[in-house]
């Protein structure tokens, strides 16, 4: 099979997972017959071995139905970071190819505990939030401002438990873009009802989740 | 087959702030990162204060009109300046912004969004602008429902679709012609009697089959249900409806001047104030790009500004 990461990108890709700290394992599910599944699979796997700390479980949705109920995946493909205390509340619906590269690579990096993600006082006021929240970003792979959107919300769920983010890429997951009327990205909606558009600063996350 | 874009990022490793630097560019486009390779190479201390990485230059497909790069997107002429200047030292503080700008004797005290304060001998403003809106009914409804203010983001929810651009500069020709590749058609609306952009790009959309315009026309309102179904127009004849399911607006822009409101003069478009060396009326204070009152707003002239703003900032703090 034709390999989707060429040299270039391969060193790139070598070189931004260099400064991980922490072991990291991604977890994937799939889909029977599912060609996105098979792509992001093989994607997944060509990047495996660019990093000694990434590690990598393959699930496949039609028939692991322990491991489908652990992680409360329905859908494939769907991704999970979990970093080093197997700790994971976001999800990445889709293939992270073309721009989506950048969040999955981003959000494997921040659980390898690289760097604290926010100053002092946004995180502290992150860790107040006591609700459940759900955030879910909607993007495509076109888009250049949707992986700022989407590694703020995969970082809020990182740093509150309360909070879970799901990101969908809205080409591969249609019928989801369309229930959410998406024909704009990077989409967000918090709690299923509060929206926000475009690739928002962390400060406007916390204050749509607090009004 | 897929194609993977990775961003270059503008720093890898954390910034430990100075107390005291000889210039703060506020903003991160291509006129600050040309500030920062002028300002470093002359060996001042330099802090960039960058709250959004990109910024306009990422909603640009294809730029030919930057010299030595033929035919080359926003974001890759982005990553480009981006590698150019980490050969240099420059500060970095990303997904940061300059919250209140004030100057106390000779010295500028910026507050930070992330609470900290930085004290700076100069400042480059470089906070370019947001995309101006129609301000019509209808428009704040539709937002991510069928208004949209980024083609390369937006573009392929309306494939096989009909979708108006507003606006008839270098970007609303550019949005007609990347999106008539693939939408059904493309009506232009221009509230003026002429297009402003480059004659190169007014004449690809005379030649386009699925391109048509109107000349002194405007948007009255957007009106739909759950998405955009249809906009009104004014013209000279009246009022007609037109349906659509896509309305991309590329009016300009409104620029990001409210941080030196009451600081420095501005015109009547919220534009800084400079003159040919970039200053402001403040010494010490310049700014650059599509925040000051230059007429053209092009990548090219930012960049050039940036450089002339980082060696009027030397020359100022050798004087």
């Amino acid at each position: 099979m034709k390999k989707l990461l060429n040299e270039e990108i391969t060193e790139q890709i070598k070189e931004m997972l260099s400064v991980m700290k922490e072991e990291v394992n991604l977890v994937l599910f799939t889909e029977k017959d599912s060609e996105s599944s098979k792509i992001t699979e093989q994607l997944i796997k060509e990047i495996e071995p660019l990093s000694e700390m990434l590690a990598v479980n393959i699930y496949s949705l039609n028939e692991e139905q322990e491991a489908k109920e652990k992680y409360q995946i329905s859908e494939a493909p769907a991704l999970l970071v979990f970093n080093a205390k197997a700790e994971a509340r976001g999800v990445f619906y889709g293939i992270p190819a073309g721009h989506e590269i950048n969040t999955l690579l981003t959000t494997i990096v921040d659980a390898s505990n690289y760097a604290q993600l926010y100053e002092e006082n946004v995180i502290k006021e992150i860790k107040t939030i006591s609700q459940p929240t759900n955030i879910k970003v909607f993007v495509t792979t076109a888009c250049p401002h949707c992986p700022g959107a989407a590694i703020n919300a995969l970082r809020l769920a990182q740093l509150n438990n309360n909070i879970k983010a799901e990101v969908y890429e809205v080409h591969t997951y249609g019928d989801i873009g369309q229930k959410y009327h998406v024909s704009g990205v990077p989409k967000i909606v918090i709690d299923e009802t509060k929206e926000l558009m475009g690739n928002q600063p962390i400060e406007a996350f916390l204050e749509k989740i607090s009004n | 087959m897929f194609d993977f874009k990775i961003d270059k990022s503008f720093q890898e490793k954390e910034t430990i702030i100075k107390e005291l630097y000889d210039v703060v560019i506020i903003g991160g486009g291509p006129g600050a990162i040309n500030a920062a390779l002028y300002a470093a190479r002359n060996d001042l201390a330099t802090l960039m204060v960058v709250k959004e990485d990109g910024g306009q230059l990422l909603n640009t497909k294809i730029i030919d009109n930057y010299l030595g790069f033929y035919n080359i997107s926003g974001e890759d002429l982005n990553n480009k300046f981006k590698t150019h200047l980490s050969n240099f030292n420059v500060d970095i503080l990303l997904n940061v912004s300059v919250t209140k700008l004030t100057k106390e004797k000779e010295l500028f005290i910026a507050n930070l969004s992330n609470e900290k304060q930085i004290t700076s001998k100069t400042v480059i403003l470089a906070t370019g602008g947001n995309p101006r809106k129609l301000g019509v009914k209808g428009e704040k409804e539709f937002a991510g429902r069928g208004v949209s203010y980024c083609v390369i983001c937006d573009g392929a929810f309306y494939r096989d679709r009909n979708v108006v651009v507003v606006g008839g500069g270098n970007s609303a020709l550019e949005a007609a012609l990347d999106l008539a590749k693939y939408v059904k058609s493309v009506h232009i609306v221009q509230i003026m009697d002429h297009f402003t952009g480059d004659k190169i790009l007014v004449d690809k959309v005379k030649e386009s089959n699925n391109i048509t315009y109107e000349l002194s026309s405007e948007i009255k309102e957007i009106i739909g249900k759950d998405n955009v179904e249809k906009v009104v127009v004014s013209n000279k004849e009246g009022l007609k409806e037109l349906e659509v399911e896509g309305v991309f607006i590329e009016i300009g822009i409104i620029p990001n001047s409210e941080l030196v409101k009451g600081l420095v003069p501005l015109n009547k478009f919220n534009e800084v104030i400079t003159n040919f060396k970039q200053e402001t009326s403040l010494a010490g204070l310049y700014a650059i790009g599509d925040v000051t009152d230059f007429i053209y707003k092009q990548v090219i002239t930012a960049a050039s500004q940036g450089a002339v703003a980082a060696l009027s900032a030397n020359k100022y703090l050798n004087e």
